[in-house]
């Protein structure tokens, strides 16, 4: 072990160069990605945020007078246990002209008894049951072909949303024209179950209500989440509704991309979701999440890196950004590793001791950051004694759960066995390789 | 109008014999031995045969009844209801032979007052099937009949909108004991009107129509594509399917397409479900209801028991439901041994005490208008009323549903004429003033109790000047 004073007398010693040589890719890659970046849109974003006040109550005006009809659309598998809770929370929108369709796929649980008798008291407009299952992309696209109104927000059925989400997701659409599909804001339900969730929900503040904040500035927000997002009725059209997942929430917000729409995250439209209680349960849904960037980025998607005639610069910084920090950078850590390891193996721990106390930093501003965007930050202050541990947590569990996910989806094409969707999908989309 | 009647005598025995045409005067028949209907329509025929098991008269209802077959309209209701079927008057032998049996057993029969018309259902029913040697009760599927299943000594009681109320009968003479059911059928009744003839049909559940349409969802695996079959037609080939979404034809199914459901659309109100709703129509009273509130019943197949046999001879008193435990009463036998005592009472003291009745004579009309519920209610109230005008040691029981019995002890038969027709009056109002426009026939009596004769005696007397309806 090394003591606190060797370990400052050591790098108090270390001169500029070698300290830039040891950390290049904190300093040339991370810092100025999540925390430079980040801290500069988000000053902008309030400065926005203040000038545009006027212009954004002028677009929820207009959307309330205009009064359209929202199909709410929920497809699901054995999801009955979470409607009843989730039919509470859209009954209290203050937005009330919408219709709800839930769509059950072959569940083999209670799911349609209960969906029938919330129907019949009126919670939910239509149930539709395929009685095999199709998979998430066929059961979204059974609701949407009875879908009925001008814009259609699509709900994962484990979630649930505060009182003005409705209206706060719509109204982007009446504040700029050439938005296609908005992203809603998701925060954790379940902070305090476990340490798992904890965790996440400190990751749900910095990744999703921070970076899409700043990626929905920057033009380049990619991934509108399945949990809450809301679309164009014509646009979905246009684009013919989802495909074979899994990641066909970021496949159709690519897909809207590439029609020349924009994308837009609306920090004030919140949701509630609830993650995994465990690490295993986190590391089977991140594999799967993972799998779906090399699948559609890397290989579906590839043309928005080829010049064409619909090439947009937007679009291929989205996917760039994407695959290079997911990715790319994600290998190269690897790289980086060995080269401390092979070049600098008696300095290892003094080197691991600073990268965490870097990282540790670097969470510790973000979240600071993050508090800034979140609802009730008050709230979120007692997670500051687990920050600390989002260096391992990002560091080393995600990083890994992400090489093994990119790895397999690269060299085997994994995502083609993956139970998510079944085998008759999986068969014909690895056959018409898509 | 007189009607002329024919009548041909084999040996001893009297038939009344009537042709096509002849309407049926059931008093006529009463003079003879049995019945020959001969009508060659069938529905005349029908009319005759119910017109006189229907009677409330023993000695026509129980008439030995042959009909002269030309044709074969016997079903098996008339079948059950008639005691055999004669294709020439060369067989009247067999008709007597049936016919002497028949009144021979009808002699047993004790002669009894009338209770309720509930009771005096049943007992008619077991005196039918006992004077025929018949032990059971059988249902018979019958589209004549407004439930669909008809018990013929019965269901010929009933008219045609009342016929569910054959079912109650049958529950209540098997909760006493006389006949045992076994399982038969379950059946769904209209829940308005009880009728059991109903369409069933698959309806909208937003409008309730039944203009639907049906169409297979097809699922294309390539595209996840899903919608209703009609999507997938191609323009150019009624037989071709074509995906709208990725423009594929759709080759093999189980392979690159699949049908997960079933989807309705309504041609009336445009909505789109999965689940249509069954719902039956009345044929009688046009009521739409969903299956689920469909008013289920059982039907049985009945066996008569010995109470049920012995019943039919000595006829069914009353029936417990009748009267249970009705405040302020005694049962029949209680009263019966309190009598006995108040008699020996008066052997030892120098006591006047009294008997009486009240009898309602039109009980079956009003009974039968205002329906079980409602006669539970008038007969509590009834007995409150009468209560409160007679001292605590006199006894009131029923001696049916439409006759009180009242022993009215230590008192001059001059004041207990005036408690009863005081009692009588307060009947007749309370009666008026809860059904409108009914007007209640009473008749009452009063006898002084003699400590000479024994109770049975003096409580046959004072009955047997009840007026019969
Ligand atoms: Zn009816
Ligand atoms: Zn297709
Ligand atoms: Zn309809």
């Amino acid at each position: 072990m090394i003591s606190l004073s060797d370990f400052i007398v050591y790098w108090e010693g270390v001169g500029f160069s070698k300290f830039l040589r040891l950390f290049w890719y904190y300093f040339i890659v991370e810092a100025p990605r999540y925390l430079f970046m980040d801290f500069i849109v988000l000053m902008f974003y309030f400065v926005n945020k203040h000038l545009k006040r006027k212009k954004w109550a002028d677009a929820k005006r207009r959307f309330f007078e205009e009064r359209p009809l929202v199909s709410v659309i929920i497809p699901g598998k054995n999801e009955g246990k979470h409607i009843y809770k989730l039919a509470r929370s859209l009954n209290e929108q203050t937005y009330k002209n919408f219709e709800l369709i839930i769509v059950d796929d072959g569940s083999d649980d209670d799911t349609p008894i209960i969906c029938k008798d919330l129907q019949k008291h009126g919670f939910i407009d239509l149930f539709l049951r395929n009685d095999v299952r199709g998979g998430k992309a066929s059961a979204a696209n059974l609701a949407l072909r009875y879908t009925k109104g001008k814009y259609i927000i699509h709900f994962d059925a484990d979630c649930s949303f505060n009182r003005d989400a409705i209206e706060n997701v719509l109204t982007p659409f009446y504040y700029n024209s050439k938005i296609g599909a908005v992203g809603g804001n998701l925060e954790v339900r379940n902070t305090d179950e476990s340490l798992a969730t904890t965790l996440q929900t400190i990751e749900y503040m910095k990744s999703i209500t921070t970076g899409r904040i700043v990626t929905s500035h920057l033009g380049i927000y990619a991934i509108i989440s399945g949990a809450f997002g809301a679309f164009r009725k014509d646009i979905l059209d246009q684009v013919n509704g989802w495909d074979i997942g899994p990641g066909l929430d970021g496949d159709i917000t690519m897909k809207i991309r590439k029609k020349g729409y924009k994308i837009h995250f609306e920090p004030t439209a919140t949701g509630l979701t609830s993650v995994p209680r465990n690490f295993s349960i986190l590391a089977k849904q991140r594999l799967r999440w993972d799998k779906s960037i090399v699948r559609f980025r890397v290989r579906k998607h590839r043309d928005v890196f080829l010049p064409s005639e619909s090439f947009r610069l937007s679009n291929f910084v989205s996917s760039g950004e994407n695959i290079l920090f997911n990715v790319i950078l994600n290998f190269h850590w690897y790289l980086y590793g060995l080269d401390i390891i092979f070049n600098y193996s008696q300095l290892l721990m003094y080197i691991f001791l600073m990268n965490q106390l870097m990282y540790t930093t670097s969470n510790f501003l973000q979240f600071f950051m993050a508090l800034t965007v979140v609802e009730k930050p008050k709230t979120k202050l007692k997670l500051l004694p687990y920050v600390p541990l989002m260096a391992i947590y990002n560091g080393y569990f995600l990083r890994i759960v992400r090489t093994i996910a990119h790895t397999r989806e690269l060299l085997f094409r994994s995502s083609y066995n993956d139970p998510w969707n079944p085998p008759k999908s999986s068969n014909q989309a690895r056959r018409l390789k898509i | 109008m007189k009607t002329h009647i024919s009548t041909i005598k084999y040996e001893e025995l009297d038939f009344c014999y009537f042709k096509d045409n002849e309407s049926i005067d059931v008093r006529a028949i009463i003079d003879f031995n049995a019945v020959i209907i001969n009508c060659s329509d069938k529905v005349l025929a029908n009319h005759a045969v119910h017109k006189i098991r229907s009677n409330n008269n023993e000695a026509v209802y129980l008439k030995p009844i042959f009909v002269y077959n030309k044709i074969d309209y016997v079903d098996q209701v008339m079948n059950e209801l008639v005691d055999g079927v004669i294709y020439s008057l060369e067989q009247l032998g067999n008709s007597a032979d049936t016919a002497r049996k028949i009144i021979l057993k009808s002699k047993d029969l004790v002669e009894v007052s009338y209770v309720s018309f509930e009771t005096y259902v049943i007992t008619k029913s077991l005196r039918y099937l006992y004077s025929r040697s018949k032990t059971t009760l059988e249902p018979i599927p019958y589209r004549n009949s407004k439930i669909g299943y008809y018990f013929p000594s019965i269901s010929t009681n009933y008219e045609s909108h009342d016929e569910n109320k054959v079912l109650e009968v049958l529950k209540l003479a098997e909760d006493e004991g006389l006949i045992v059911g076994d399982f038969f059928e379950n059946i769904y009744l209209c829940n308005n009107c009880f009728d059991g003839f109903l369409n069933y049909r698959e309806v909208c559940p937003e409008c309730g129509s039944s203009n639907l349409n049906s169409e297979d969802l097809i699922h294309h695996f390539p595209c996840a594509y899903i919608g209703p079959a009609s999507d997938f037609t191609n323009e150019f080939n009624a037989y071709d399917m074509q995906c709208p979404k990725c423009s594929k034809m759709l080759k093999h199914i189980g392979v690159d397409y699949d049908k997960p459901a079933v989807i309705f659309t309504c041609h009336k109100c445009n909505s789109t479900f999965q689940d249509v709703v069954i719902k039956a129509k009345c044929t009688s009273c046009s009521t739409d209801t969903d299956v689920e509130y469909l008013a289920p019943r059982e039907i049985k197949k009945y066996q008569l028991t010995p109470k049920g046999k012995y019943a039919a001879i000595s006829g069914v008193a009353n029936t417990k439901t009748d009267m249970t435990r009705m405040p302020g009463t005694v049962d029949k036998v209680t009263f019966d041994v309190m009598l006995q005592y108040e008699i020996e009472r008066m052997k030892v003291a120098d006591i006047d005490s009294n008997i009486a009745f009240i009898h309602l004579s039109n009980s079956k009309e009003l009974y039968t208008m205002i329906g079980k519920d409602a006669r539970m209610n008038l007969l509590t109230d009834l007995v409150q009323v009468t209560r409160n005008s007679i001292r605590s040691s006199d006894i009131i029981s029923f001696d049916s549903s439409s006759t009180l019995l009242f022993s009215i002890n230590e008192s001059s038969i001059k004041d207990a004429e005036k408690v009863v027709e005081k009692i009588s009056k307060l009947i007749i109002q309370l009666i008026k003033d809860n059904f409108k426009n009914f007007e209640a026939k009473i008749s009452y009596k009063v006898h002084p109790l003699d400590s000479t004769i024994s109770y049975q005696e003096q409580l046959k007397m004072l009955t047997s000047d009840i007026v019969k309806e």
